[in-house]
């Protein structure tokens, strides 16, 4: 089973659009089984529209711009409330999404630990913080998408004043490029076509967005089994990452 | 002699005639054979045959003609004189089969070396008029131009053409007199009829091509102007269209380009209810698929290096020639409608497109006088010729893919093509919407995305230049701005049809004040999209250092052209607003980066972009009210976190100012303002630049306050303990700070206790159990949080107080369990109660799991398919209340889960008591 | 006559160089007593010596006594007693359209052109069979052969044995062709078309009783050649039928065109006929015989304005007769241009050519 969790589109006040190479990846119908919207994607009818047609099971939580309730439409105008936190379930695993934007303080670790806990589940999506991120804590699996679209981020840019950073080794996140076992489609590597960039005093649209480049997880959830893809767009390409995290099915009694 | 009655005797009747012909002639009896073919023949007297029938008639006979003809040939002249046979068989009283016989031996005599070819040819085709009826004369004709198809003399081409044009002639009059036979009524049926016929007239402009071969001057002289001469004599409809359209088709593009001139001129002398614009479509197909060809040519050449071919073309100016056409053709036919005029000049356009892409004077022209022409017709433009002026403006017809123009050719256009703008603005409200929806859609696809290796190059983004560009690029755009969001209530072909009404603004206002709900609007959307792409675009065609004042003029301009929208700005405006950020980012970036003595001037120019973020917030506020005060509320915290990262505190501290006022004033529902208040808690939490004249105390008091006043205890509850850690600041990796390392934290345990023990007082008092339980639970794992956080005397929180907490709660269970219906599973869970924490997990998982509680106290259904979503409610279902009450019990059984896992790595751990 | 009963002298006649003569075939008119269908006969012309060989044959062991023996050469006219001559009843009809039953016996000569004889023998008796060489030199011939529905023009030799009781005699008939010397054609006629009763407006008898047949109006021209006549029915039809001359010799071809100059009408087809004339006996009371030697369809279907439709019709594969006039008869021929419209209305006008034989 596929669920694709996507966050922060920001569409259309920060954002145009996804990348087209993402779209691309993710016109496939039926592969997909669910969608999560974390955060911030509910405002374009565009982008609604895509979704559904990646799969019209979708599960939505709210972000700080989204507002209570599911947009409208000519066609739809049931009155829906946007939860904060929601729950699915996938094989083995039941999946907590949650916004963001309630999280004090903003994407902590142990704060998001303490809500899985409530929620009882055994992963945790969130987002709100424009920052892909994956990460194991007892026994749990965090992951944040990041933006979809790399739209502008008013948090702490990635980048601070004092650091001097040579912006493509941070930006850079090839660490496990090897397992391009792609889930949706497998991504030919091209020889990355170096763009026209002005060579001088230059400030690139990632500098001012907070240095966020367009990423999404798909999680491939098999039993108990969760194979994580996190899909990142820099320079033009697509980068995909694995991550794979296994349900302990009996905990440790002391 | 008389033919048969029906088609099937007819068939019946050829057969068996041609196979006795073909007996006689292998016994050499050729008077019997005659005869046998006159019997034959005379089949094709029969008036009563359709056209189709009349055709697989003819089709038979005329292969039997063929061995009849062959015979003939092969036989003169030792067994017969071809001379004498052709004057024999015109004893055959009828003048069908006489004549059918007269062109079998005449051509056989053709065959001869020593027949007189022109007399031949010509006492044939002379001869033919005797039968005027027309589908038995056009079949006759045709049988006369199979049969001398390969036996005209090759070296007297002139002759060869006379002769197809002679027949052709004769072969549209029958043609054209077709439609006339017959009652009236049956009139459709004769169109139909004749249309089936059409491809014998094509076939000898067919002959007529390849007679011409690639003489240029004798098609210009001779030919053209005869069949054009006869074209517009006919005065006929379907002829001309017809004849038309298959020179167009029939004769070589490079003939087209030398007689343009005189092919439009033509058609200006046609039936004004032949379709122009068909025909002109046609051939302008055909030039722009020669242009295609042209080029294919002209790279392979390049590719094998040989001399090019001069290019003829090069040298006429079609777009000219069209013009003039079409000038003409405005002046000399006032009478043309628009759904004839605009598709003529869709097509001139496209050929414009082809051959002069980069002439944009060329559309304007074309513009200007679709403007004069729907003047002339008045406002009222019939409604179904509305798709031509949407075709028109979007060029959407643009086939080929080198045609279909870019972004930044519709940038040009607009804003070089005055008339542009003129004609779009003549058309109805919805016309202009849907036109400019669909450039809308170009547009936003500026960005050169890398995908489309392809045409990477050739689709350039546009580039704004100036503002005046950019102001003719909105003003088009205006229209839109005004419209309001969709209705349901009118489907599209209503609103179409009343115009002005609720097209430009909603009717039900309540809908849109209503402060949930948001209706997506496909237009606005696209033009706040519109706003990041003219931003981008200024941003890539200016200087970043020196031109940031135009940038925030570009922008500007951007917010008085959205701020004509009226309420829909809350659909543009925040666009606007995250590029004032880009604007501020980009400045503090250049300041830091550059190092340069300019930083003063950024620093300024940082100021001022703030202000234009207020003022638009402010804008908003006045446009929208209520409706849209929670995103704003957001808006300026999130300024001021921009502000904050840039150590503005005191605009930061002004922009969260701003935010509790409208938190104060508009914020009405209590679950929003609670998840309003957690989110300034989350954001003032990461500030880091208002330490300074207390701004920091005087926000987090403010905030903690409004916490502790929310409507719903549980709210109030989670909101303090959550306000709990704006005493608790926390690392920001990403501008150094590290725990352990960086020592000027702003904490202060005691407030955090003091926080904590307050949201307890607040979960004591809450009179539903399971919640009180649950928020007991929550307070438990916060302190949990700061327990992990550092030590007792730091934050306050001690192990003394867990404990006690967790009695309270251990106390609190247990009368929630009174609650609890007796049944089996209770009596099950009440076991439970007794070992709380030493559960089996499996059991657990399998009975009790089926709700939770949410950051924000909503019951969360926890789905129970795969795939299946939760129900999420607010309000406790009492159904299912043995389920509620298990849900702080669980939660509590996890945190235990918890404390005891933690034990293994934390040793102080070991001292809470569970 | 001569087959009542069993002749007792059977008489031959043999014309010099019979086989080798130039025959024509003539249809047999019932009650001529030949068996065949056609009657062959030897073609001779003006002024040709008519030579051959009479032979008389006695039965066996008789004899037959004779009052002499002759032979004559005759060329006689024809013709099935009318009104005007003497007077059988019912037989006011002018015109009729006699059924080719009619039989050589029902015409009666009127007038015998040629009667040449002479003795081949003196009155004496016949014991075995005999030949006498007979001959008329140079033999005038005025008229040509001709048969038709009233009038027959014949030539023929007899040889008569004159008896006591009834005359033995023999016939053998022979064909004339006159042929007209081409370098000097006839003189054209002079058209007197206006003065005919029935020259414009001549119901045409083939029509069936439901359609209503309409006169084609128009003046014929005098000029020799070409022909043309301005013919037309008042805002329906219009036309200008030409042909190239108005005298043809039997193997001519008839070329010319229809020009149609306005044309209502829906026409079926159009066709060209040639129609002989055969007028017998005299004013008043002579009989006009129309037979229609060629049909010949020249157009399918219906021209409109400014259409010229072409006229070639080759003479020389039919049997016509060529013009003959004596005061008994006259043969006279008509080109008939016959529109047929799709109603089955016919129209149609005439007009005179002379058609005349050559070498």
């Amino acid at each position: 089973m596929l669920v694709l969790a996507l966050s922060d589109a920001h569409i259309p006040d920060r954002a145009i659009d996804l990348p087209d190479k993402f779209k691309k990846l993710l016109s496939v119908p039926n592969k997909i089984s669910q969608v999560v919207l974390l955060d911030n994607c509910t405002k374009s009818y565009d982008l609604l529209k895509f979704v559904n047609e990646v799969s019209p099971n979708v599960a939505i939580v709210r972000g700080e711009f989204d507002n209570a309730q599911l947009p409208t439409t000519k066609k739809n105008r049931i009155k829906e409330s946007i939860p904060i936190n929601t729950v699915i379930r996938q094989g083995n695993f039941k999946i907590g999404c949650c916004s963001g934007y309630t999280v004090v303080p903003k994407g902590d670790p142990l704060s998001l630990l303490a809500l899985a806990r409530q929620l009882d589940v055994d992963i945790m999506l969130w987002g709100g913080t424009h920052n892909v991120e994956a990460y194991t804590l007892e026994g749990k699996f965090f992951v944040n998408p990041g933006s979809c679209t790399g739209a502008f981020n008013s948090d702490w840019p990635i980048m601070s004043e004092d650091e001097v950073i040579n912006k493509k080794e941070t930006t850079e996140v090839d660490t496990n490029k090897q397992d391009e076992e792609s889930a949706v489609k497998s991504e030919e590597p091209k020889e990355t076509t170096s763009t026209d960039k002005k060579e001088k005093v230059e400030i690139s649209n990632l500098d001012i967005n907070g240095s966020n480049v367009p990423s999404f997880c798909l999680l491939d959830i098999q039993d108990s089994v969760c194979t994580l893809y996190i899909y990142i767009y820099i320079e033009g390409e697509v980068k995909v990452d694995r991550v794979v995290f296994k349900k302990e099915e009996t905990q440790i009694q002391p | 002699m008389s033919y048969a009655e029906t088609l099937e005797q007819a068939l019946l009747t050829v057969k068996q005639q041609a196979m006795q012909m073909q007996r006689c002639l292998q016994q050499r009896k050729l008077m019997d054979a005659l005869k046998h073919t006159s019997i034959m023949l005379t089949e094709l007297r029969n008036p009563e045959l359709s056209p189709k029938q009349y055709y697989e008639l003819y089709i038979m006979i005329f292969d039997s003609l063929s061995v009849l003809s062959t015979y003939l040939a092969e036989n003169h002249p030792k067994h017969h004189h071809l001379a004498d046979l052709y004057e024999l068989v015109q004893y055959a009283g009828n003048v069908v089969p006489r004549l059918y016989l007269m062109i079998t031996v005449g051509t056989s005599y053709l065959k001869c070396p020593d027949s007189p070819r022109d007399e031949i040819l010509k006492d044939m085709i002379e001869m033919c008029r005797g039968v005027q009826n027309p589908i038995r004369g056009l079949f006759l004709r045709y049988y006369l131009s199979q049969r001398t198809k390969q036996l005209l003399p090759e070296d007297a081409t002139e002759f060869n053409a006379n002769f197809i044009i002679t027949n052709f002639i004769e072969m549209n009059k029958l043609w054209v007199r077709l439609q006339h036979q017959g009652p009236l009524r049956e009139r459709e049926q004769r169109t139909k009829e004749r249309k089936e016929l059409q491809i014998l007239i094509g076939s000898q402009l067919v002959r007529l091509s390849q007679i011409v071969d690639d003489n240029l001057s004798m098609y210009k002289d001779q030919i053209l102007p005869v069949v054009l001469e006869q074209a517009i004599q006919c005065r006929d409809i379907v002829s001309q269209e017809y004849l038309l359209d298959a020179i167009c088709q029939v004769f070589p593009d490079e003939f087209h380009l030398a007689t343009l001139d005189i092919l439009l001129d033509a058609t200006t002398h046609l039936n004004p209810d032949v379709s122009i614009n068909k025909i002109v479509l046609t051939l302008i197909d055909r030039l722009n698929g020669y242009k295609d060809r042209q080029e294919q040519e002209q790279g392979q050449e390049q590719e094998e290096n040989t001399t090019s071919k001069e290019v003829k073309a090069a040298d006429i100016n079609l777009f000219q020639i069209f013009w003039n056409y079409l000038s003409t053709l405005n002046e000399e036919r006032p009478d043309l409608s628009l759904q004839q005029f605009i598709p003529l000049i869709e097509s001139v356009l496209n050929l414009s497109l082809r051959w002069y892409p980069e002439n944009l004077q060329n559309l304007n022209a074309l513009y200007k006088i679709t403007t004069q022409k729907c003047q002339d017709f008045g406002s009222d433009i019939p409604p179904n010729c509305e798709y031509l002026f949407q075709n028109l403006l979007t060029l959407q017809n643009s086939e080929s893919s080198t045609l279909r123009p870019s972004s930044n050719f519709f940038y040009k256009l607009i804003s070089q093509c005055e008339s542009f703008g003129g004609l779009l603005a003549l058309q109805s409200l919805p016309l202009q919407k849907s036109a400019l929806n669909s450039i809308l859609d170009v547009l936003l696809h500026n960005e050169v995305d890398f995908d489309d290796e392809n045409e990477a190059s050739s689709n350039e983004g546009f580039l704004i230049d100036s503002k005046e560009n950019l102001c003719s690029l909105l003003s088009i755009f205006e229209p839109l701005t005004k419209l309001g969001p969709p209705m349901p209530s009118l489907d599209r072909k209503g609103s179409k049809n009343v115009k002005g009404t609720g097209d430009h603004f909603p009717a039900d206002e309540d809908d849109n004040d209503d402060e949930g709900s948001w209706i997506l609007d496909p237009i606005q959307e696209k033009l706040a999209k519109l706003n990041h792409v003219v931003f981008q675009s200024v941003v890539k065609s200016s200087d970043p250092i020196k031109d940031i004042e135009f940038e925030m003029e570009v922008l500007l301009t951007l917010r008085n052209w959205c701020y004509k929208g009226g309420k829909n700005i809350k659909y543009t405006y925040p666009a606007i607003i995250t590029n004032f950020w880009k604007v501020i980012r980009r400045c503090h970036l250049l300041a830091t980066r550059c190092d340069s003595e300019n930083t003063k001037r950024h620093t300024e120019l940082i100021k001022q972009n703030f202000k234009y973020v207020s003022r638009s917030t402010n804008d908003l506020f006045n446009m929208c009210g209520n409706s849209f005060s929670d995103a704003l509320y957001k808006l300026n915290i999130q300024s001021a976190s921009l502000a904050d990262q840039l150590s503005l505190g005191e605009i930061a501290y002004d922009f969260f100012s701003q935010a509790f006022t409208l938190f104060e004033e508009s914020l009405s529902d209590s679950r929003t303002q609670f998840q309003a208040l957690v989110y300034m808690a989350q954001s003032l939490q990461k500030t880091r630049s208002l330490r300074e004249e207390n701004y920091y105390d005087s926000l987090i008091v403010r905030c903690t306050l409004h916490g502790s006043k929310l409507l719903k205890k549980q709210d109030q509850c989670r909101a303090v303990y959550l306000c709990s850690h704006l005493w608790w600041t926390t690392e920001i990796a990403l501008i150094g700070e590290e725990e352990g390392v960086t020592t000027d934290f702003y904490r202060e345990g005691k407030r955090v206790l003091e926080c904590l023990q307050r949201s307890l007082r607040v979960a004591d008092s809450t009179m539903d159990n399971i919640q009180s339980s649950e928020l007991m639970i929550e307070i438990l794992n916060r302190c949990l949080y700061y327990f992990i956080h550092g030590d007792e005397h730091d934050t306050h929180v001690s192990v003394r107080y867990i404990n006690g907490l967790i009695e309270l709660i251990k106390t609190n269970l247990k009368s929630l369990k009174m609650e609890e219906t007796t049944t089996a599973k209770t009596q099950l869970a009440e076991q439970r109660l007794s070992e709380l924490h030493i559960d089996d997990a499996q059991n657990t998982a399998k009975v009790s799991n089926r709700f939770v509680i949410g950051s924000d106290g909503s019951y969360i259904d926890v789905p129970t398919v795969n795939g299946g979503r939760a129900l999420v409610s607010t309000k406790l279902n009492s159904m299912y209340i043995n389920e509620m009450i298990q849900i702080p019990i669980q939660h509590f059984n996890r945190t235990c889960d918890y404390i005891l896992n933690q034990r293994d790595v934390d040793d102080r751990f070991k001292v809470i008591v569970i | 006559m001569s087959l009542f009963h069993k002749s007792p002298v059977d008489i031959e006649i043999l014309l010099d160089g019979e086989e080798s003569r130039k025959h024509v075939e003539i249809p047999n008119a019932a009650g001529s007593g030949s068996k065949t269908l056609n009657d062959r006969l030897a073609v001779y012309e003006d002024g040709e010596t008519i030579s051959g060989m009479v032979t008389l044959r006695v039965k066996e062991g008789k004899r037959v006594e004779h009052l002499g023996i002759k032979v004559a050469v005759i060329g006689s006219i024809d013709m099935i007693k009318t009104s005007g001559g003497n007077g059988s009843g019912n037989s006011s009809k002018r015109l009729s359209n006699t059924s080719s039953s009619v039989s050589d016996a029902r015409k009666t000569p009127v007038e015998q052109f040629i009667c040449l004889s002479y003795d081949l023998c003196p009155p004496g008796e016949l014991q075995h069979a005999q030949n006498f060489p007979f001959m008329f030199k140079d033999l005038a011939k005025r008229y040509e052969s001709y048969r038709g529905k009233n009038v027959d023009v014949s030539y023929y030799v007899k040889v008569t044995v004159a008896r006591k009781s009834i005359d033995i005699s023999k016939t053998k008939k022979f064909w004339v062709y006159l042929y007209k010397n081409v370098s000097l054609p006839p003189a054209p006629i002079v058209n007197n078309e206006e003065s005919h009763p029935n020259a414009e407006t001549t119901e045409e008898n083939g029509a069936d009783g439901a359609s209503s047949s309409k006169a084609l109006t128009g003046g014929l021209r005098k000029e020799p050649k070409p022909v043309k006549l301005d013919i037309g029915i008042e805002n329906c039809l219009h036309i200008e039928f030409e042909f190239s001359k108005s005298q043809y010799s039997l193997k001519e071809v008839i070329v010319g065109r229809i020009y149609f100059l306005l044309s209502r009408l829906k026409i079926k087809h159009m066709e060209l006929s040639l129609i002989t004339r055969e007028s017998s006996g005299l004013q008043p009371s002579n009989c006009l015989v129309d037979s229609t030697a060629i049909r010949y369809e020249i157009m399918d279907g219906s021209p409109v304005k400014g259409e010229t439709i072409p006229i070639r019709l080759f003479l020389g594969g039919y049997d016509l007769s060529p013009d003959v006039s004596c005061n008994y008869f006259n043969v006279k021929n008509y080109l008939s241009l016959v529109i047929v419209d799709e109603d089955g209305r016919r129209y149609f006008k005439q007009s005179e050519i002379v058609l005349f034989r050559t070498r």
